[in-house]
């Protein structure tokens, strides 16, 4: 299976295709799963966690047994057993659906917040470091100066200007994750900018706009992808952060960071379920959400589908020759 | 407009400003790139830009493409002065010009697949309607260039280095350009497929009445592909001549050097070549250039004239120009000159 | 499929006529090495039996991917492992096994006994330390040069690549250096230890052609004047004319041809050698004279065609050619070729 998928008629395009990639090859979702399955089984754990994240948080009202905010007044921080199978809070409420509908919560806010702090990251890094000059000159002082204030310090008068709530917290995440992040856009797209095909395009007349849509931003999908994944995981647990201090999305919203502080660190002895379960969940989500993005940046990378050995033998010549050139002199490593 | 030139060069300057200090931005003075560069290319003619690196060869086909700014100069293509257009009418012009590039690895978009990468030039400036006569289009720049219709669908990685200079001369010629300007388009090649191309492109010249701007370092190859040569030196034009008349007779004793340390592959013929001294040290920087004539520091017949007064590029046969005092009509002249230059 | 090519290695070694074996200062026997990545294994250098007379200049020629660089890093065990790992063969240096050596033992070799020269002169070398610093390092290392003597040593080494104005040029960054005045420098480094087999790995690559004329005629007049021996890599025929004694034609991880510098010129007897000398661009050719390709791609060595690997892109191909590799086998004397074709017919 792995020879065959890892095409070895890749170095050599005048062989046919492998077979297994020739079977899946006509159903472009088939195959990539199929190859994501194969070569990155760890990937697609994470895939299988952010799945089942999005149904839970789609179908949270289904899967609940209870409203997020029942309160069973008789039942008060009642350990696991089959009626409340995570147990219940102070309150009575049943963890197993405040967990579900925290999830439906967190999914919103993790996929608002980054996608919002995504486009913020890639269209000052982009037309940063492909205009260069004056203009990212500027810029990059304005970045400078955002990033000089603590995200902390920002989020508290952020939240006290604007006051607590899911939109509020959506957009100061968005706006704070996506200053810093383009910083790492605009790093790329300075390397991308030098490369020949950049040049190439220039000179054929292709127009700025063009350049920057169809040969920058595909060859900085890499990073921002990484990009996407880690703040996604890093929104979700900055959304706990919030919650946590008080400052992100007020009671009773079940927010797996709020749970955690309000009610686990309360009730840490008596009922140490109430810390661990949101804990647990939050945990999983995060690592599902980097492994799956570990991969998928692989994935979509066209010269990682299936390199040929070949590309070792020409990665030799280019390791590092000031090393290797003392190794060569006989000095000891 | 027939006795027009397609291509016309006058008295180009390329200078790059170096950075200053902080208090003097100014100060830092520049690289003296391309330094009063004049030559002409007629139509479907080959001619060959040669010299080491730092020569300002390069930097010439780079601001012919309009791709660098122009200091001082001329640039006329079909008798239009093209040095100053901006905007849509030099995207439009872009159509006209077109390169191919030395790095085979580094000149296609890792992301993009072949049929798109052929066919940008064709979306970048309308050239085709409608998905079929774009991929027709392309089926047929791929076959013109030899590779398999059924390689469209694939990403540049899965080619080796011939096969991806194939694509990016097909994507040069989509446009269906005046000039192709060829940046040492073998010399990133192993020489089995380096013979490969240049075939290539002497049968695409004879087939589509190509004209080309063939840069390169390597004057053996250069003897295979061109008409006319032009050998630069620190930025200056030391001698242009017809291709066989350079090589049979090469006049400035720098092209003589140059010619004389390309190794041929012949054992008997080697062992009866002698190195020319007279490459001893190097190329000098061209921010400080040397004063008179750029090679005298190198150059065996150094004459005190040499060190003093920069030589120009004259005829000393038709069509054989040559930039150096050795050739001037008479030696008596030469005082003259020089009287003239302190005055 | 590249396992069953690495079980059967090639026995090239067998009835390999040396110039004269007791002679031969480096001997190389039946070398393979191999480069994994996943179940694949790329057979870089494919069982390659060679030797080296003392005071010779040994040209490897061949194009990339053709194995030449392996060979030479394998030669010295500087192969990235993993991926790369010698797996058969015998290095023989002055009757001492190099491939048996442990790692002390093989580093008082290095740099010391044979000496390397790099491609990039740009980076082969350490941009933080001064020249002073790097010359004398190899000689700390190897030959226990007194501190009082080092400075000495290292102006006549930089005399001896003749790069002007040692004493200045001594404490200079290798930024401070032209591409082949850094070139020379590694030269120096190279002949710090008085190495007995230098081993150039494309070293005027980099460089404009008059420089590469005063680097390999520095390299010959050196070479000659230590008595020392040179194995020369490059992709480049011409160069090889001027400047070798003996020439190995590479192709796909084996020598094809090998033999004098004249007998290989006048009367290649391998198709792949002719081909390349036909293939290559020529000053002294006829004006615009068409070139004669090899047509095809070379072979992707982690699947390579079965018999002679040269077989696809062979105008002379016969049916055996398909099935069976051809051995390295005496033309005449010691010129030697891997082909089952006579190219007279």
């Amino acid at each position: 299976m792995t020879t065959e998928t890892t095409p070895a008629a890749v170095t050599m395009p005048a062989s046919p295709r492998p077979p297994l990639r020739e079977r899946l090859g006509d159903n472009k979702i088939l195959g990539f799963l199929g190859r994501l399955i194969v070569q990155r089984p760890l990937g697609a754990f994470g895939a299988a966690i952010c799945v089942l994240l999005l149904l839970t948080g789609i179908f949270a009202d289904v899967i609940a047994p209870e409203g997020y905010n029942h309160i069973n007044p008789i039942d008060r921080l009642k350990p696991p057993s089959a009626e409340y199978w995570l147990g219940t809070d102070q309150l009575g409420r049943d963890v197993f659906s405040r967990i579900v509908h925290g999830a439906q919560l967190s999914v919103i806010v993790a996929f608002a917040a980054t996608s919002l702090s995504i486009v913020i990251s890639a269209v000052i890094g982009i037309t940063s470091g492909y205009f260069g000059g004056r203009f990212d000159m500027v810029s990059q002082r304005v970045v400078d100066g955002w990033m000089c204030f603590p995200d902390l310090i920002i989020l508290i008068v952020a939240v006290s200007v604007l006051g607590p709530g899911t939109w509020q917290v959506i957009v100061i995440l968005g706006l704070l994750f996506g200053i810093s992040g383009s910083r790492i856009v605009r790093s790329s797209v300075l390397s991308v900018k030098q490369n020949v095909y950049i040049h190439a395009a220039q000179s054929m007349g292709a127009s700025t706009l063009r350049i920057l849509v169809m040969h920058i931003l595909p060859n900085v999908m890499a990073p921002i992808i990484v990009l996407f994944t880690t703040r996604l995981a890093a929104v979700i647990l900055a959304e706990s952060g919030l919650s946590f201090l008080g400052l992100g999305i007020p009671p009773p919203a079940p927010s797996w960071g709020g749970m955690l502080s309000l009610d686990g660190r309360s009730y840490m002895f008596q009922a140490p379920w109430l810390a661990i379960i949101p804990g647990v969940a939050l945990t999983i989500a995060v690592f599902g959400i980097n492994m799956f993005g570990d991969a998928l940046r692989d994935m979509l990378d066209p010269r990682m589908r299936g390199a040929g050995a070949g590309r070792y033998v020409a990665a030799v010549r280019r390791d590092r020759p000031s090393s290797r050139a003392r190794q060569a002199g006989g000095a000891s490593q | 407009m027939s006795d027009t030139p397609l291509l016309e060069v006058r008295n180009l300057k390329v200078h790059f400003p170096l950075p200053g200090t902080l208090l003097k931005p100014k100060s830092g003075g520049s690289v003296k790139a391309v330094d009063g560069v004049s030559f002409h290319l007629n139509r479907g003619e080959t001619l060959g830009l040669v010299g080491e690196s730092g020569c300002g060869k390069s930097t010439t086909g780079m601001a012919v493409l309009r791709m660098t700014p122009v200091t001082a100069g001329e640039i006329h293509l079909e008798g239009n002065n093209i040095t100053d257009l901006k905007g849509r009418s030099l995207r439009t012009l872009r159509r006209k010009m077109q390169m191919i590039y030395q790095d085979p690895f580094g000149a296609l978009d890792p992301r993009m697949r072949v049929l798109d990468i052929i066919g940008e030039p064709l979306k970048v400036h309308n050239l085709v309607s409608g998905r079929k006569a774009y991929r027709a289009e392309v089926m047929r720049l791929m076959e013109l260039v030899g590779l398999l219709p059924g390689m469209a669908e694939r990403y540049p990685h899965e080619f080796s280095g011939g096969q991806r200079q194939r694509i990016g001369i097909a994507r040069a010629l989509a446009a269906r350009p005046e000039v192709i300007i060829c940046d040492e388009p073998v010399s990133a090649l192993d020489v089995s497929i380096q013979a490969q191309i240049i075939n290539l492109l002497k049968d695409l010249q004879e087939e589509l009445g190509l004209t080309y701007l063939f840069v390169a370092h390597d004057l053996a190859v250069v003897r295979h592909i061109c008409d006319r040569v032009m050998v630069m030196y620190l930025g200056h034009v030391v001698e242009v001549a017809d291709s066989e008349e350079l090589y049979t007779n090469p006049q400035h004793p720098y092209t003589q050097a140059l010619l004389s340390a390309i190794p041929i592959p012949d054992p008997r013929a080697e062992s009866r070549r002698e190195v020319d001294p007279s490459i001893e040290g190097e190329v000098p920087s061209p921010v400080n250039p040397p004063s008179g004539c750029p090679f005298h520091p190198r150059c065996k017949h150094a004459m005190e004239t040499c060190r003093t007064v920069a030589p120009e590029l004259k005829d000393t046969t038709q069509g054989h120009a040559v930039s150096c005092h050795l050739y001037e009509p008479t030696s008596a002249a030469m005082p003259q000159i020089r009287v003239a230059s302190m005055a | 499929m590249s396992d069953t090519a690495v079980s059967q290695p090639l026995d090239q070694s067998e009835e390999m006529p040396v110039t004269d074996p007791a002679d031969a200062l480096l001997q190389v026997e039946n070398l393979h090495t191999v480069f994994r990545q996943g179940r694949r294994a790329i057979n870089a250098v494919n069982g390659v039996s060679f030797s080296v007379g003392r005071g010779e200049t040994l040209a490897i020629v061949g194009e990339s991917g053709s194995g030449k660089s392996v060979t030479a890093m394998s030669l010295l065990r500087l192969i990235p492992s993993p991926p790369g790992e010698i797996i058969d063969g015998d290095v023989y240096f002055d009757g001492r096994n190099l491939l048996d050596m442990s790692e002390d033992e093989l580093r008082s070799v290095r740099g010391n006994e044979i000496a390397m020269i790099f491609q990039e002169p740009m980076t082969s070398l350490n941009p933080v330390l001064s020249v002073r610093q790097q010359l004398a390092e190899p000689m700390r290392v190897h030959r226990k040069v007194k501190e009082e003597n080092i400075e000495a040593r290292c102006l006549d080494l930089l005399r001896q690549v003749r790069i002007p104005d040692p004493e200045a040029r001594l404490d200079a960054y290798p930024h401070q250096f032209s591409g082949g005045m850094r070139q020379r420098v590694m030269i120096a480094m190279a002949l710090a230890c008085e190495p007995r087999l230098l081993i150039a790995d494309e070293p005027t690559t980099a460089l404009d052609v008059t420089v590469q004329a005063q680097i390999l005629e520095l390299l010959k007049d050196l070479t000659r004047q230590h008595g020392s021996s040179m194995i020369l890599i490059t992709h480049d025929l011409g160069v090889v004319a001027r400047y070798a004694d003996r020439i190995n034609v590479m192709y796909a991880g084996q020598i094809v041809e090998s033999g004098t510098a004249l007998e290989i010129f006048e009367n290649p007897r391998h198709p792949y050698t002719l081909g390349l000398i036909a293939s290559m661009p020529r000053l002294d050719a006829e004006e615009k004279a068409r070139l004669k390709p090899i047509e095809g791609q070379p072979p992707d060595l982690g699947n390579p065609p079965a018999g002679c690997a040269f077989h696809p892109r062979c105008p002379f191909a016969k049916p055996q050619c398909r099935e069976q590799d051809p051995p390295l086998e005496p033309y005449r004397g010691n010129h030697l070729k891997a082909c089952w074709v006579n190219v007279d017919e």
